[in-house]
């Protein structure tokens, strides 16, 4: 199968006034056409860096890229010039945000939002566009369509302005949608609802999604792959099952068991000793190794490199842990 | 069962100011919270959920009096301090102590932990030596190093300082504790770390909690009793395993379907909660839940506030549909 997506021997460092931390570590992923694809990770392990990097959003001053970002086959991001950047952003690739707040301008009327992206991706006259956008507020579950147009962002509920910022991310039915914690601000029952929201427009649309969470229920409720990521490296990538339930590496295993479980009452939930290691500095060995309860003499020396258990599943583990 | 704390009839009103609605002139009020009685036992861990703005929090503040009710008692410890004044409550705050969501935000960003930590010790008594001691003691059982003691908050991660507010909380060995969202901002494994310590801290002190929080599996994990509020009211409140096993009021039962799953091979099943909650200035008449429920009544649940209905030891539902249920409960059968 073609990829949509293809992330090759990605390096990101960032500039800081303390030093380069080196954020993003060499990794491949793919996410293919129609898939939802979840990177999970703890906070500081460079899902969010890797996110953003897709589609430049850094301070590029900053910033130092290695390594490809294959785009519709071949086409590379980190190639391409401002101009061909501005086409791809929004229009093929779109993103949303953590704080819904936050991604909208809260000086404009939120229908004046969403016709901006239509003028500037397609050649829609303005009432044209003014039609589509009441489509789409309707298509995502905003009602009266009419009255919402007129308003402004602070007058929406945190759910309501994350409904509108998926309007205005698949505005022009963008091939890959990126989702960075899209409901880590949110309630539960509005988390609900804006997954399913996520899972119907992905099969209407036959979009991609990549969905960055640490949220193993959110990762369980509506991901097809997933990929975990620890220090700025992706430890284990497989079908949601593949990590869920045959889960190899130590960190999956860990982050799964450390999570209460509906119907579990007291007991001691699995902590992980220790913290995530320093990015800003050189990582010699496994980069879990000080906090894995399996470690060996191997692991503190060199890195593992990926290992298959199947065709969709890889982990970098020096061991072959039995659960 | 002693109890510890009893609410009756707690009101907080906000005014928000004033409005025109057909030529006449009407006050505005925010009800964050509108006539909650319940009790808190000793040595319990009552949880209380509900979505954003339904309360909860500004429960947990009143409680400890950290901002002035509207209107109703609070007793504490067979006292009542309703009407006690800030200056009075001081010598009270020994008893009763309070964790944050946000760590980070917990701490003065210029003084090191360790001055924190002092000034707070200093406060209730305990100088020098006397203060050293208590702080290396808690520090050693919440798993942090004595290095701590002179790093700056911004030098710490999330779980650390988490750690430390529970620390300060201690301090005093209080009675009662409220931990508000205490786990929210935290990761993962980190969480794990906390609810552990916190699950813990309730035998080896002999503590009351009250645990407020949105997640549900959380809630479930660590509570013996969980509260559910909508709209700053009580929906519904039992014991754990009553209240997750045997949900009675639609809200809960709509509370507990949205949460996600805990493996992708599970079966969900779909309780259609339609909406957001309704805004606390303008809350609907008869039934809170009444614009949102699945089954709503007409003429019934829209015209008359459902009291609170017992239907099995312990567990109370505010729902009209209960009533039946509550009939054979109270006569036995």
């Amino acid at each position: 199968m073609n990829n949509l997506l293809s992330l090759q021997n990605l390096k990101v460092n960032l500039m800081s006034p303390r030093g380069i931390v080196h954020a993003v570590r060499d990794i491949n992923l793919d996410i293919a056409p129609g898939e939802i694809h979840g990177l999970v990770g703890e906070s500081g392990c460079g899902k969010s860096m890797t996110a953003k990097s897709i589609i430049r959003l850094h301070d590029e001053k900053k910033m130092l890229y290695s390594g490809k970002i294959i785009y519709d086959e071949n086409r590379d991001v980190l190639e391409m010039n401002k101009k061909e950047l501005i086409k791809v952003r929004g229009k093929e690739i779109s993103m949303i945000f953590q704080d819904p707040m936050t991604g909208l301008n809260p000086l404009l009327k939120i229908g004046k939002q969403l016709d901006e992206i239509l003028l500037q991706h397609t050649d829609m006259t303005k009432q044209k566009a003014k039609e589509t956008s009441l489509q789409l507020l309707e298509s995502v579950g905003i009602f009266p369509a009419e009255q919402r147009y007129q308003q402004y962002p602070f007058e929406l509920s945190g759910g309501m302005s994350q409904r509108v910022s998926i309007a205005m991310a698949i505005a022009c039915n963008p091939k890959l949608l990126i989702a960075d914690e899209p409901t880590t601000a949110l309630d539960v029952t509005v988390q609900d609802q804006i997954l399913n929201l996520l899972k119907e427009l992905q099969a209407k649309n036959n979009m991609s999604i990549l969905i960055i969470t640490h949220n193993f229920g959110v990762i369980a409720e509506i991901c097809d792959r997933v990929s975990v990521m620890y220090a700025g490296i992706i430890v284990e990538s497989g079908t949601v099952q593949e990590i869920f339930d045959h889960s190899k590496h130590p960190y999956t295993m860990d982050l799964i068991r450390s999570i209460p479980k509906s119907g579990e009452r007291g007991g001691k939930l699995v902590t992980i000793p220790g913290s995530p290691p320093d990015l800003r500095e050189k990582i010699v060995g496994c980069p879990y190794a000080p906090r894995c309860p399996y470690v060996d003499e191997i692991c503190k020396t060199s890195a593992p490199a990926s290992k298959k258990e199947s065709d969709t599943h890889i982990y970098a583990c020096h061991k072959d842990i039995k659960r | 069962m002693e109890k510890l704390v009893e609410i009756k009839e707690l009101k907080k009103y906000y005014p928000i100011g004033r409005k025109r609605i057909d030529g006449k002139t009407e006050d505005v009020t925010l009800k964050a919270i509108d006539n909650l009685s319940f009790q808190i036992y000793k040595g319990e861990n009552l949880g209380i959920v509900g979505e954003s703005g339904c309360g909860k929090s500004t429960l947990g503040r009143c409680l400890l009096k950290l901002i002035e009710h509207t209107q109703g008692q609070i007793i504490f410890d067979q006292e009542d301090i309703s009407t006690y004044s800030m200056s009075r409550m001081r010598g009270l705050r020994r008893e009763m102590q309070m964790v944050f969501q946000n760590p980070y935000s917990s701490f003065n960003p210029k003084k090191t932990i360790g001055r924190s930590l002092k000034d707070v010790a200093g406060f209730y008594g305990l100088k020098g030596n006397a203060a050293k001691e208590r702080i290396y003691q808690l520090l050693d059982y919440v798993n942090l190093e004595k290095t701590v003691m002179g790093r700056l908050s911004n030098e710490l991660s999330g779980g650390q300082l988490q750690r430390l507010a529970i620390v300060r909380a201690l301090i005093p060995n209080p009675k009662f504790l409220v931990a508000d969202e205490p786990v929210s901002a935290l990761d993962v494994s980190v969480q794990a770390q906390i609810l552990n310590l916190l699950y813990d801290m309730k035998e080896e002190f002999g503590l009351t909690m009250m645990f407020i929080s949105h997640e549900l599996t959380v809630v479930e994990h660590i509570c013996d009793r969980v509260m559910v509020m909508y709209l700053g009211s009580m929906v519904e409140i039992g014991t754990t395993e009553e209240l997750f096993g045997n949900s009675m009021h639609p809200y809960t039962k709509a509370l507990i379907a949205s949460k996600p799953k805990d493996h992708p091979d599970e079966e969900k099943e779909k309780v259609p909660l339609t909406g957001e909650i309704p805004s606390p200035m303008d809350i609907p008449s008869g039934c809170r839940f009444s614009t949102r429920c699945p089954h709503c009544m007409p003429g019934i649940c829209t015209a008359e506030e459902p009291p609170l209905y017992p239907v099995a030891d312990g567990h109370w539902v505010a729902c009209h549909l209960a009533k039946s249920v509550s009939e054979k409960f109270q006569s036995g059968v």
